[in-house]
């Protein structure tokens, strides 16, 4: 018998990406997190006036 | 260094909540006109509302001269007239010069402070090397003189008024009228770059800083230490912004150009330069040493070694000056700029007695790759913390007495 294509699993490289976006989210999350944590550390040299 | 009320922050909620309105205006803007037209207005509203009033009137009258002087340049009776687009290029570049030193000296405690501040909060010193590419292109020919609306579009780009890249005007021409929808993945991409520029400038940057730098109140291998740390920091705060100028670009569909490219594993300094502040070496070698090197070779053509050598120098003297008028910064360029004469003689006299085969086992070489790669780093490091931090300067004059 024919398997459902609706119950298909996904094909490898498309379980793939979704764990790659899965961690580039994650990832982007955690180092916001990071950055307004850190956000008040004081000037960098850019502010030097160049 | 000139002090001011107001410098473009990063850290400041205003900056995105305007980033995010005009992407949101931009996306579906399929016109060209509108969208260059979206694009100047932003940028000038942005700076009026982050920078002050002021600063913004100051900014449009930049662009409004640096869109005058173009097109009186690039006039058929300009053209017309023997040495008229000669001159007229002369006195532009005179006056953009005389506003660069304006900047760059110390701000005059008189009523004129305000320009100075303004000077100062718009990042002058990219604006001048915009202002000279663009009138320099213009009066070459290279492109036709741009309309007021592209004038602000590439002297006032938001996102690369605190610290570059500076975009060639060529490349700003040839930029196309609608960029490409970004599909998901190059918006994600975006997304990343602007988190990771964020990330390596607040908790990277920010972290070694606090926590590591002493502004060279440490003695012992702690303060040789500090000039390699000194040297990370640098290159992670600055690149951070280069990332964070390429992400907001492609929000705008106003590119930046890539900026750094692995300096720090450079091996040799002529490497560095290609890999290090990418848009300004490449002005500089667009403006200043190609120029040079033309102008001398035509007189000298048969020292063609003396000539580059000449050229580089003089390239990164102005260099050393452009960051700022003051002693350190004028021998950091005279560093640099004997530093590549010296690389520059190394890899001839290598030529000359190793011949092409022996030249690449040479660079084929692991250990002496190793060697190179140290003494670049070390060179570099040496010179940014002297440039930089007057306490180390103070610091080396202080043991050498």
């Amino acid at each position: 018998m024919k398997k459902d294509p609706r119950n298909r699993r996904a094909p490898a490289t498309d379980r793939l990406t979704i764990i790659s976006l899965a961690w580039r989210a994650t990832w982007i999350a955690v180092r916001l997190l990071l950055i307004f944590w850190m956000a008040e550390t004081g000037r960098s040299f850019i502010y030097q006036g160049f | 260094m000139i002090e001011t009320a107001a410098l473009l922050d990063l850290a400041d909620l205003p900056f995105w909540y305007l980033v995010s309105l005009a992407v949101a205006i931009l996306l579906p803007l399929q016109h060209a006109g509108a969208r260059r037209l979206t694009l100047a207005v932003f940028y000038l509203v942005s700076i009026a509302v982050l920078l002050g009033f002021r600063t913004a009137i100051v900014a449009a009258a930049l662009a409004g001269f640096t869109f005058i002087t173009s097109r009186a340049i690039a006039h058929p009776r300009t053209q017309s007239i023997a040495g008229a687009r000669t001159t007229l290029l002369a006195s532009a570049m005179i006056v953009a010069l005389i506003l660069f030193t304006t900047h760059k000296l110390p701000s005059p405690a008189t009523s004129l402070h305000w320009f100075s501040a303004s000077l100062a909060a718009i990042g002058f010193s990219y604006i001048f090397l915009r202002m000279i590419d663009l009138l320099r292109v213009v009066a070459d020919g290279r492109a036709p003189a741009p309309g007021l609306v592209d004038t602000i579009g590439y002297l006032l780009p938001l996102h690369m008024l605190a610290a570059g890249p500076i975009e060639s005007f060529s490349a700003y021409a040839q930029r196309p009228a609608v960029p490409p929808r970004p599909s998901s993945a190059q918006w994600l991409n975006a997304i990343e770059r602007i988190v990771g520029g964020l990330f390596k400038s607040y908790v990277l940057a920010g972290g070694l800083r606090t926590t590591l730098l002493t502004d060279f109140a440490a003695d012992g291998l702690y303060l040789l230490l500090e000039i390699h740390l000194f040297y990370l920091w640098v290159y992670l705060d600055f690149s951070a912004y280069s990332d964070i100028a390429v992400g907001l670009g492609r929000f705008l569909g106003a590119e930046a150009p890539e900026n750094f490219d692995r300096p720090l594993t450079a091996r040799n300094l002529t490497i560095f330069w290609e890999r290090w502040h990418i848009s300004l070496s490449q002005f500089i070698r667009r403006n200043v040493f190609i120029p040079t090197q033309l102008t001398l070779g035509r007189r000298f053509s048969r020292h063609p070694l003396w000539v580059t050598s000449i050229a580089f120098f003089v390239a990164f003297t102005l260099c050393g000056l452009w960051h700022a008028l003051e002693p350190a910064f004028l021998i950091w360029g005279v560093y640099h700029g004997l530093g590549l004469v010296a690389c520059n003689l190394y890899r001839y006299a290598l030529k000359r007695r190793l011949g092409r085969p022996g030249m690449e086992r040479y660079l084929a070489n692991r250990v002496i790759r190793w060697l190179a790669t140290a003494v670049t780093f070390e060179f570099v490091a040496f010179s940014l913390a002297f440039a930089l931090s007057p306490a180390f300067a103070a610091r080396l004059f202080g043991a050498l007495q």
